[in-house]
C-alpha cells in the first residue's frame, strides 16, 4: 500500500511515520520545513495562556491547583466543539491519547537528541528571551529543562554581544512575571559569560556561535570560563544558542561543567533555532524509517470514483506551468498547513483551499472560503481572528468534508494547521493538533 | 505646583511644520519650546508621499507656486542632502487620455524651465518600445511616455532632524507632551502660553511664552478652540499602499478611475501607491484604510502596471492634510496654499495658527511664520534656515570605512548613512564602550536597524517608545512587522532607558496592535503567512504581567 | 499630432490666469516650432540613462526583476541563515540579509560607487534554498548579488 503525505512539518511528519510503522510505503513531498520550523521549544497540547479570553485558568477555581495539560485539553474541546481536539478525543481518553503521542514521537527524536519533556500532570514554566514566562505542557531538550517552578535560584546568563538578548530588562521582566504567576519566592540573578575571542567574534551571528559551540576546540575554550557560573542549586538559563543540532551534547557539558542544571531561553524570529532542530530529527526520523521524502509543492490532486489516485508534483524552483512529476497512491494525508505552509492561500482574493477546493470554517464553524481575507480580521489585535481560524472540516476519521457535509473521498485525510475552527495563536494548541492529528491521519489511513 | 518654563515661543505641534518654525526661531537665536502629543512627525508629515516635488501640476493655475517649490526643494537638498534622494517619473500617455502628449510635453517644456532650481534634469520623451525598455512592468497599450523627476526624503526623519537641530541650539523639544489648556490672561484673552502633561510620566509643566503657535495640522481647530478661536479647514484623508520592496526604481504615474492623478513611487526600501484625497469627517487619532481605497488605488495602478497586484502590499499609511477651507470644489482642486493666522482677530492675541501647505514647502512656510513671529517679538535675525545645513550634511559619507572601523555590516551602514548622514560614525561610537567593543548587530532586518542606532535614538534622540522607532528609524515596518525584531528592540529600550517590567510589555502589545491597524486593511497574498507568524510571536511573547487590551470576563 | 492640438485648443480655454496662460502660449508655439523644424534625434533611453546613471539607474534586467519579485514572499524567519551555519558556509552576506537587500539597496550601492560587490564568497550549495519555506532561490540572488 502506498501512501503520499502532503507536507512535511510536525503533522505530516507524524502521519508518515505511523503509516511507515504499519507496514506501508510511504513518500511525503515537502516544500519546506513550514511553521514546525519556526516554534520555539514547547510542545503546547492546551498550554495556559494569557489571554483569558481565549486561553484557559491556569488553576482549577475549587482546589487553586494548576490545571493538568490533559484537563485542559477537554476543556478546550468543551469550549469549542468544533475545535480538532473535538473530534480527535471523541470516546478516548484525552491523557492516554496525548501520553501515546508524547512517548511516539519521543521515540522518533530520541536518536536525534531531542527529547520530550514533562509530565501531563504539571505545567511546565519557561522564560523567554524577554523575561516573559510561557506555560508549557510539554517541551523539547533545550529549554525544556528550565522549569522554573523547581528551581531555587535562577540566573540568566548574559553573553556580551549576542544581539537579541538583554539580561538586565529581562531580569526585571522575569520577576514580575513570576511575582504574578505566585512563584516569587526564588533568588533571580544575571551572571556575565564573556566569550573568548574566536567566539566572541561570532556572536553577532547567533546560527554560527551554535554551530561552533558544538566542536571541541570551542568548548575547550569556553570550559574555564563557565566553571565561576557554578553554584549549588542553581538554574542557569542561556540564551537559545547551544548547538544547531545536538543541543543534547551541549547542554550535558554545561551541565558537567558547571555542575548546575543548564536550558535555553525560548526564543524567537529571527532565530527559532529550536524549531529548526525539531525540524531536522523529524527528517532524520524519517529517514532512518525509510519513509521517501521528495522536495517539491504539491500542485493537484488526481482522483477517480470518489478516491483519491494521485499527485502532481512542481519540482521546487521550477517555473510557474512548467509540468512536474506525477506520484501514484493508494492513500493520501493532507497536512500542508495554513498560510505559512501553503495548505490554505488567498486565491483571486479569495480565501481558497488550493488542492482539493475544500470548504473552509472559522472558530464558530462558520464557511469562510470564498471571503476576502479583509472580511475575516477583526480590528482587536489580541482578540480573535476568523482568518488565522479558518481551516477544513472533518469527519470522526480525519476525513475532510466537501460543502454537503459528505465525504467526497475516502482514502484521504487532513492533519495540522490546515484542519480548521482553532486558533493556534490564541488557544496555545498548535503543535499539540499537529501530534494527534498526524498520527491519527497516519493510523487512519493505514487502515485503507 | 507644577513647574514652570519661561520662553519667547511656545510651538504646538511637532510636524514638519512646528519643527520646522522650532528650527527657524532657534537658529535666529530666540528662545523657544515644542511639545508633540506624540513621536515627532508622526502625524501627517509621515504619512505624505514623502515627495519635495515642485508641484508640477500647479503650472497651468498658478506658475508662482511651482517656481516657489521647486526653489524651496533645491532649498532642502542643499541643506539635507543624505536625506533626499532622487526619484525619475516615467509618466505614459494611453491612446484614451483626454490630454495628448503633445500638451503633456508642452507643460514638461514649461516645467524644464525650474529644474535647474532643484537640481533636476530635462524630460526625456519616450516612444513606445524605448518606454518598455526603461521598464517593461508598463502596460504595453500606451502610446508613449515622458520621464521628468523629483527628489524624494523620509519626512518622519526630516521633521526630526529639525527638531533636533533646534534642540541643539538651545529649543526645548518634547515629545508626548500634550497641551491641555492654554494660559489666558484674564482681562485681555491674550495668551501666555500653555499648560501641557507628559503622557508617559504624567508630569505637568506650564509653558509661559509670550507667543504660541499653533502647529498642530488636522488638529488645529481643536486647539484654537482651547482659546476660543476659530480655523476653517477642508481636511482631506489620504492613504498609501506600501509594497514589500521597491516594485520599480522609477515613479510610475497612474490614473485614477476618477481622472485623479496617482503614482507607484520608490520611497526608500519600499515602493508606495497612492495617494486619494477624500474629504475627512471621522477621528484624527483613529485614522481608518477602507476597502474602497485600497481598491480604487490598486485599480488605478493596474492601468499602468498590469502586473501590480503580484506584488506584497504590506502595509498603509494614511493622514489627513490640512488643507484650507474653500466650499464648492473638488478635493484636488483646493488650494496648497497656506495661511499663518494672527488669532487676535479672534480675541486671543498671542495665538497664531499655521495652517495648509503642502511638505516640499515647509521651509517657506516656517520662514513666512517666522518672519511673522519675530516682527512681533521684535526679533531682527534674518532666517537662515535655507543655508544652514541640517545635522550629518556637513560632509559626504565614506560608508565602506565606518563599516570597515566598526564591523558594521555595509547595508545597515549604507541605510545608517541615509537617516544621520556624516554623524553615522558618531552614532556607531556611542556603543562602544569598554577595551572589547562588540560589533554592532542588525536588529530589524528589513531595513537594517543595528543595535547602535537604537541606542543611540534612545540616548541621544529623545526616543521614548517603541512605537517612536517606527518613526525614527524605521523599525518593524519591512516585511516582518515587527516580528523579528520588536521583541529585542523592546529589551534594548528597556535597558536604555530603564523600564520597569511592565512597560515592555505594554510597549510590545501596542506596537504590534498598531502594525496590524495599518496592515489588516491591505491583508492579502503572501502577507497572510507573515501575520500568521506575527501574531504567534507577540502573543507568545506577551507574559502573564500586560494587561489585557480590553476589559474580560473574570476567568470561569 | 492634430488630436494633440485639438486638445491642446481645448485645455488652453480651460486654463486659469493670464500669465499661465501666455507662458502657455509661448511654450506651445516653440514646441510646434522645435518639432515641425528639427525633429529630435538621440536615443532617448540613452539620454535618460546618461541623466540619471550617477544616480544609480540601470536598464532594468528581465531575470534579476524575476528573483526581486521571488525575494519578496521573504517571512524573515531565519532558516536560512541556521542552514548556511549549519553547513558552515561563511557567505559575504547572511543568506537573510541578501534577500532583504535584493531590490532595495542595488541603487544605493550604485550611486554610493560601494566597490565591494553586495554579495561574494558564496560557496553554491544551495543549502539555504532548500530549507526556505517561502521558496525564495536565494543562491540566485547571492549571485545576483555580486555583480551591479
Amino acid at each position: 500500500m502506498t501512501a503520499v503525505v502532503v507536507g512535511g512539518g510536525l503533522a505530516g511528519c507524524a502521519a508518515a511515520l505511523e503509516l511507515r510503522e504499519r507496514g506501508c510505503e510511504v513518500m511525503l513531498v515537502r516544500a519546506g520545513p513550514g511553521s514546525t520550523a519556526m516554534s520555539w521549544g514547547t510542545l503546547d497540547v492546551a498550554a495556559a495562556s494569557p489571554l483569558r479570553r481565549g486561553g484557559l485558568p491556569l488553576r482549577d477555581p475549587t482546589t487553586g491547583r494548576a490545571l493538568a495539560p490533559a484537563r485542559r485539553l477537554l476543556g478546550v474541546a468543551n469550549a469549542n466543539t468544533a475545535h480538532p481536539y473535538a473530534t480527535l478525543l471523541r470516546s478516548r481518553s484525552p491523557e492516554s491519547e496525548v501520553k501515546e503521542a508524547a512517548v511516539a514521537l519521543d521515540g522518533w527524536l530520541a536518536p536525534s537528541g531531542l527529547r520530550v519533556l514533562g509530565s501531563l500532570e504539571q505545567t511546565r514554566w519557561l522564560a523567554d528571551l524577554r523575561g516573559a514566562v510561557r506555560a508549557a505542557d510539554l517541551a523539547f531538550t533545550g529549554a525544556g529543562e528550565g522549569d522554573l517552578a523547581s528551581a531555587v535560584e535562577i540566573a540568566l546568563v548574559d553573553v556580551p554581544g549576542l544581539g537579541g538578548f538583554e539580561a538586565r530588562p529581562a531580569l526585571r521582566v522575569l520577576a514580575a512575571e513570576l511575582a504574578a504567576l505566585g512563584l516569587s519566592r526564588r533568588a533571580l540573578r544575571v551572571l556575565r559569560l564573556e566569550l573568548p575571542p574566536g567566539l566572541a567574534a561570532l556572536a553577532s551571528q547567533p546560527a554560527r556561535l551554535a554551530a561552533a559551540l558544538e566542536t571541541a576546540p570551542a568548548r575547550d575554550a569556553l570550559g574555564p570560563l563557565l566553571r565561576p557560573l557554578a553554584a549549588e542549586g542553581r538554574l542557569l538559563l542561556f540564551p537559545p544558542v547551544l548547538g544547531l543540532e545536538r543541543v543534547d551534547r551541549v547542554l550535558a557539558w554545561l551541565s558537567d561543567t558547571t555542575g548546575c542544571r543548564c536550558a535555553e531561553l525560548l526564543g524567537a524570529p529571527p532565530l527559532p533555532l529550536a524549531g529548526y532542530r525539531l525540524d531536522r530529527a523529524l527528517v532524520a526520523a524519517l529517514g532512518r524509517a525509510g519513509v521517501g521524502v521528495r522536495a517539491g509543492r504539491v500542485t493537484s490532486i488526481e482522483t477517480e470514483g470518489g478516491r483519491a489516485v494521485g499527485v502532481g508534483i512542481a519540482e521546487p524552483g521550477a517555473p510557474d506551468g512548467a509540468p512536474g512529476a506525477a506520484l501514484a497512491l493508494d492513500a493520501l494525508v493532507l497536512a500542508s498547513g495554513r498560510f505559512v505552509g501553503g495548505g490554505i492561500v488567498e486565491r483571486d482574493g479569495r480565501l481558497a483551499e488550493p488542492l482539493l477546493d475544500l470548504p473552509l470554517y472559522d472558530l464558530g464553524g462558520r464557511r469562510v472560503d470564498g471571503l476576502a481575507p479583509r472580511r475575516l480580521v477583526r480590528r482587536d489585535y489580541e482578540g480573535e481572528q476568523p482568518l488565522f481560524a479558518a481551516g477544513a472540516r472533518t469527519d470522526a476519521r480525519l476525513r475532510p468534508l466537501g460543502p454537503d457535509g459528505a465525504v467526497p473521498l475516502a482514502n484521504a485525510f487532513a492533519a495540522g494547521d490546515l484542519l480548521g475552527s482553532f486558533d493556534p495563536a490564541r488557544d496555545r494548541t498548535g503543535l499539540g493538533v499537529a501530534l494527534l492529528s498526524g498520527r491519527r491521519a497516519g493510523i487512519e489511513a493505514a487502515r485503507c | 505646583m507644577s513647574r514652570s518654563l519661561p520662553v519667547q515661543v511656545l510651538v504646538i505641534g511637532g510636524g514638519i511644520n512646528g519643527a520646522g518654525i522650532a528650527r527657524d526661531l532657534a537658529l535666529r537665536g530666540v528662545r523657544c519650546a515644542l511639545v508633540e502629543r506624540r513621536e515627532l512627525g508622526s502625524g501627517t508629515s509621515w504619512a505624505s508621499s514623502g515627495m519635495i516635488h515642485g508641484g508640477l501640476r500647479y503650472l497651468q493655475q498658478d506658475p508662482e507656486v511651482t517656481l516657489h517649490s521647486c526653489v524651496d526643494s533645491g532649498a532642502i537638498q542643499r541643506i539635507a542632502p543624505h536625506l533626499v534622494f532622487r526619484i525619475p517619473f516615467i509618466m505614459p500617455v494611453f491612446p484614451e487620455d483626454p490630454i495628448g502628449p503633445e500638451l503633456v510635453e508642452v507643460g514638461l517644456e514649461m516645467y524644464d524651465r525650474y529644474q535647474p532650481f532643484k537640481n533636476g534634469r530635462p524630460h526625456t520623451r519616450l516612444a513606445r518600445e524605448q518606454a518598455l525598455r526603461l521598464e517593461p512592468a508598463l502596460s504595453p497599450r500606451i502610446e508613449c511616455a515622458f520621464t521628468l523627476d523629483e527628489w524624494g526624503v523620509d519626512a518622519a526623519r526630516l521633521t526630526a532632524a529639525n527638531a533636533l537641530d533646534a534642540a541643539e541650539r538651545g529649543a526645548q523639544v518634547m515629545t508626548h507632551t500634550e497641551a491641555v489648556e492654554l494660559l489666558r490672561e484674564s482681562g485681555s484673552g491674550r495668551v501666555l502660553g500653555a499648560a501641557v502633561r507628559d503622557r508617559i510620566t504624567g508630569e505637568s509643566l506650564r509653558i509661559e511664552a509670550e507667543l504660541t503657535m499653533n502647529a498642530t495640522g488636522p488638529w488645529s481647530p481643536r486647539l484654537a478652540a482651547l482659546a476660543g478661536a476659530d480655523v476653517r479647514l477642508r481636511p482631506a484623508k489620504g492613504i498609501h499602499l506600501v509594497f514589500e520592496r521597491r516594485v520599480s526604481n522609477l515613479a510610475i504615474y497612474a490614473r485614477g478611475i476618477d481622472g485623479r492623478d496617482m503614482f507607484t513611487f520608490p520611497h526608500e526600501q519600499n515602493s508606495m501607491a497612492g495617494t486619494t484625497d477624500d474629504d475627512f469627517y471621522g477621528d484624527l487619532d483613529q485614522i481608518e484604510v477602507s476597502e474602497d481605497e485600497v481598491a480604487y488605488v490598486m485599480q488605478a495602478m493596474e492601468r499602468s502596471i498590469p502586473s501590480i497586484r503580484r506584488h506584497r502590499v504590506i502595509h498603509t499609511t494614511q493622514g489627513v492634510r490640512p488643507t484650507l477651507y474653500g466650499f464648492g470644489q473638488n478635493e484636488d482642486e483646493l488650494s496648497r496654499d497656506f495661511a499663518v493666522i494672527d488669532h487676535a482677530r479672534d480675541g486671543a492675541p498671542g495665538f497664531f495658527t499655521i495652517a495648509g501647505g503642502k511638505l516640499a514647502a515647509y521651509r517657506l512656510m516656517a520662514e513666512s511664520a517666522s518672519d511673522r513671529l519675530c516682527a512681533v517679538l521684535g526679533v531682527r535675525e534674518p532666517c537662515r534656515t535655507a543655508r544652514t545645513p541640517l545635522p550629518g550634511s556637513d560632509a559626504p559619507l565614506d560608508v565602506v570605512a565606518v563599516a570597515r572601523r566598526f564591523r558594521a555590516p555595509v547595508p545597515a551602514v549604507v541605510r545608517l548613512g541615509f537617516r544621520h548622514g556624516a554623524h553615522a560614525a558618531r552614532v556607531l561610537a556611542l556603543a562602544e564602550r569598554g577595551p572589547e567593543p562588540p560589533a554592532p548587530r542588525t536588529v530589524c532586518g528589513c531595513e537594517p536597524v543595528l543595535d547602535a542606532e537604537l541606542g543611540h535614538a534612545a540616548r541621544c534622540e529623545a526616543v521614548r517608545t517603541l512605537g517612536d522607532c517606527a518613526f525614527r528609524v524605521r523599525l518593524g515596518v519591512g516585511a516582518c512587522q515587527g516580528a523579528s525584531c520588536a521583541p529585542q528592540a523592546a529589551g534594548l529600550l528597556a535597558d536604555a532607558l530603564d523600564w520597569p517590567a511592565e512597560r515592555a510589555a505594554a510597549e510590545l502589545a501596542a506596537f504590534a496592535a498598531e502594525r496590524w491597524r495599518a496592515a489588516a486593511p491591505a491583508l492579502g497574498g503572501g502577507h497572510l503567512a507573515a501575520f500568521e507568524i506575527h501574531r504567534h510571536v507577540f502573543l507568545a511573547a506577551r507574559g502573564f504581567t500586560a494587561p489585557l487590551q480590553q476589559p474580560t470576563e473574570a476567568p470561569a | 499630432m492634430l488630436r494633440g492640438y485639438r486638445g491642446f485648443l481645448r485645455e488652453l480655454s480651460n486654463t486659469g490666469g493670464w500669465r499661465a496662460l501666455a507662458l502657455q502660449l509661448r511654450v506651445g508655439a516653440a514646441h510646434v516650432a522645435r518639432r515641425w523644424l528639427r525633429p529630435p534625434d538621440g536615443d532617448p533611453v540613452q539620454g535618460f540613462l546618461r541623466n540619471y546613471g550617477a544616480d544609480g539607474f540601470r536598464l532594468p534586467d528581465p531575470e534579476r526583476a524575476a528573483l526581486q519579485l521571488a525575494a519578496e514572499a521573504c517571512l524573515v524567519c531565519g532558516l536560512c541563515s541556521a542552514e548556511c551555519a549549519r553547513v558552515g558556509g561563511a557567505p559575504r552576506l547572511d543568506p537573510r540579509d541578501a534577500v532583504i537587500c535584493a531590490a532595495r539597496l542595488e541603487i544605493d550601492w550604485i550611486r554610493l560607487r560601494l566597490e565591494e560587490p553586495a554579495s561574494t564568497s558564496c560557496a553554491g550549495c544551495r543549502a539555504c534554498t532548500l530549507v526556505c519555506p517561502a521558496a525564495i532561490p536565494i543562491d540566485r540572488i547571492q549571485d545576483a548579488g555580486a555583480s551591479f
